[in-house]
């Protein structure tokens, strides 16, 4: 099977892996623990898809994942589809970003090395959220690091690993 | 026979009544809860007091109503017998028109503090002749064989007399009625107008089937018990926000459709160009290619930013589209091969206007409902820059070989 240039700029690994670390990053600051590998197929779908990105505005590292997932009906609707579609490019990017030493594994964790990239991932400045990938994930992170159950977070937004 | 139609009109009394409550709720606030068949046909929770509604449905033309309607005074006499009634409103629906001069149209407002002293009078004064009417068994005693028993009407007149004045006219004041009513064949007519005049005028009618066929499975559950009796006027609209999504082909809209690029100098070259090239297809078609495949390009990158999902499908178009070009390809090529090269070029050409010209008709759309012309003749462009389609018969070999996949990367990579 192939993929063209476009989808494939889109979905490209590398990026899609700075957003599980930055994601893997936030987590780890809300709970002293890493996230479970199977929670990495959560942030890519929602942090790179506009749709669901939007639903971020307006919140910071406190609002949390319920008060966030309640108060946004489009995520309620999509965001089952949006994952579940989403799959293999989270899984190629989880590929690249293990074989590239941005993550080790630790059990069925997933540990984000200091020094991953040369440069610090950065969003552009004065953009909306939706066009800020890395503090979305970070702030997606620190939300589920506060609940720290891979099982908790799944069935409080209504999927199953 | 009589059976038959007795068991159509039963059906498309249920039928109505779980149309009607579609209606009502789609009229209703955002809060606002309904169920079927639970203290009344119909019952509806807006506000703090809720409605109870009765509904007598007809296809036909049913006599008009007025005050000595068996089927109203029936309706009066089960209301009165719910113990906590003034806890309710009372919302009496039928097909029937109002009869002409009749006293009860001051019942036909909803609001509960109207003036209802002319329907109360009117309701009284029948329900005490019908209690002074003898019944036939008094009739018979009386030998006077002109008594009428108004076996359906009399239970419900005695309660409605039994109630203290203060509490008749608390009641007649909780009841509205609804005359000329829609019925089981205008449902869908009524939720257009009711809840979907917003909606795209070409999805409308779209919308509305689907709603419906959610609103009646949703409704069999529930009386089923395998979904909750009450349903809920977020659950619609979530339910309609989902349907649209599916109708208007995912949300996905051109918005490049009828815009190019400042410069197309910049888009042209490269394999797409040589292809054309190869069919002697012009200048004019080579501008209309870059074109095209820009809109192609900006739709595309367009609808991956708002969903990531949209990658993985577009992936998928692609095939559809090359197998599309493939089933033109193969056998024009197998009966151009023994003609010389102006006919194999005509015959190109052929196959390049039509994935310009007829292929965005022809081919499965993106998405149901999406008709965005460009992206199924952009993509043709960009596949073929990419040589994974042609218009020359022999393009593979005449184009040059080293590019051909150079762009296309296989899913295992990393």
């Amino acid at each position: 099977m192939t993929t063209s240039v476009d989808v494939y700029s889109q979905t490209n690994p590398a990026f899609l892996g700075v957003v599980l670390h930055e994601f893997a990053k936030g987590y780890h600051k809300a709970s002293d623990t890493y996230p479970s590998y199977v929670l990495m197929y959560l942030p890519c779908p929602i942090v790179v898809s506009k749709k669901l990105a939007r639903t971020l505005e307006g919140t910071n590292a406190t609002t949390g994942l319920a008060k966030w997932y309640l108060r946004s009906p489009e995520l309620q609707i999509n965001i089952v589809n949006e994952v579940r579609r989403s799959v293999t490019f989270t899984r190629r990017a989880l590929q690249y970003a293990l074989l590239s030493n941005v993550f080790k594994m630790r059990d069925s964790t997933l540990v984000p090395l200091d020094g991953a990239f040369k440069t610090k991932p950065k969003d552009p400045t004065g953009r909306r959220i939706e066009d800020r990938p890395f503090t979305a994930a970070n702030r997606l992170g620190q939300w589920c690091g506060q609940v720290d159950s891979a099982e908790r977070i799944f069935a409080l937004l209504g999927l199953r690993p | 026979m009589s059976s038959n139609f007795e068991a159509a009109d039963s059906s498309l009394g249920f039928y109505f009544q779980s149309g009607f409550s579609l209606v009502l709720l789609s009229r209703s606030s955002d809060e606002a809860v309904v169920s079927v068949e639970t203290t009344d046909d119909v019952q509806l929770h807006e506000g703090t007091t809720p409605v109870l509604a009765q509904l007598k449905h007809s296809t036909g033309k049913p006599p008009a109503l007025n005050e000595k309607n068996d089927g109203l005074w029936k309706t009066i006499g089960n209301w009165i017998s719910i113990s906590d009634w003034h806890k309710y409103l009372f919302m009496f629906v039928t097909c029937a028109d109002l009869a002409d001069g009749c006293e009860l149209s001051s019942l036909l407002e909803k609001t509960p503090d109207r003036n209802v002293d002319s329907a109360l009078a009117c309701l009284l004064a029948e329900a005490k002749r019908v209690i002074e009417t003898p019944t036939v068994a008094e009739a018979e005693k009386l030998k006077d064989v002109t008594g009428y028993d108004y076996k359906i009407r009399r239970p419900a007149c005695q309660a409605f007399l039994d109630l203290s004045e203060k509490k008749r006219k608390l009641f007649v004041r909780r009841l509205t009625l609804v005359p000329s009513s829609f019925n089981a064949g205008d449902i869908k007519e009524q939720l257009l107008k009711a809840f979907l005049h917003t909606e795209p005028r070409r999805n409308r009618a779209e919308i509305g089937e689907r709603i419906i066929e959610w609103w009646d499975r949703r409704v069999a559950r529930a009386l089923l018990e395998k979904s909750p009796r009450e349903i809920s006027k977020s659950e619609l609209l979530e339910r309609l926000a989902e349907i649209r999504v599916v109708v208007l082909g995912h949300g996905l809209s051109d918005v490049y459709g009828d815009r190019g690029p400042k410069d197309l100098s910049a888009e042209m070259g490269g394999n797409m160009e040589r292809q054309i090239q190869l069919v002697n297809g012009g200048n004019y078609r080579i501008e209309r290619a870059a074109r095209e495949r820009w809109r192609a390009r900006n739709n595309r990158k367009h609808w991956m930013d708002e969903s990531l999902a949209f990658a993985d499908e577009l992936k998928e178009y692609n095939k559809v589209l090359i197998e599309e070009w493939r089933d033109r390809h193969a056998p024009m090529a197998h009966d151009v091969s023994e003609l010389d090269s102006t006919d194999q070029e005509s015959r190109g050409l052929e196959l390049l206007d039509w994935s310009h010209k007829s292929a965005y008709t022809e081919v499965p759309s993106f998405k149901p409902g999406l008709n965005v012309p460009s992206l199924v003749r952009g993509t043709y462009q960009q596949l073929a820059e990419e040589l994974l389609v042609g218009w020359h018969p022999d393009y593979l070999n005449l184009c040059t070989e080293t590019e051909a996949g150079m762009r296309w990367h296989d899913d295992n990579e990393c």
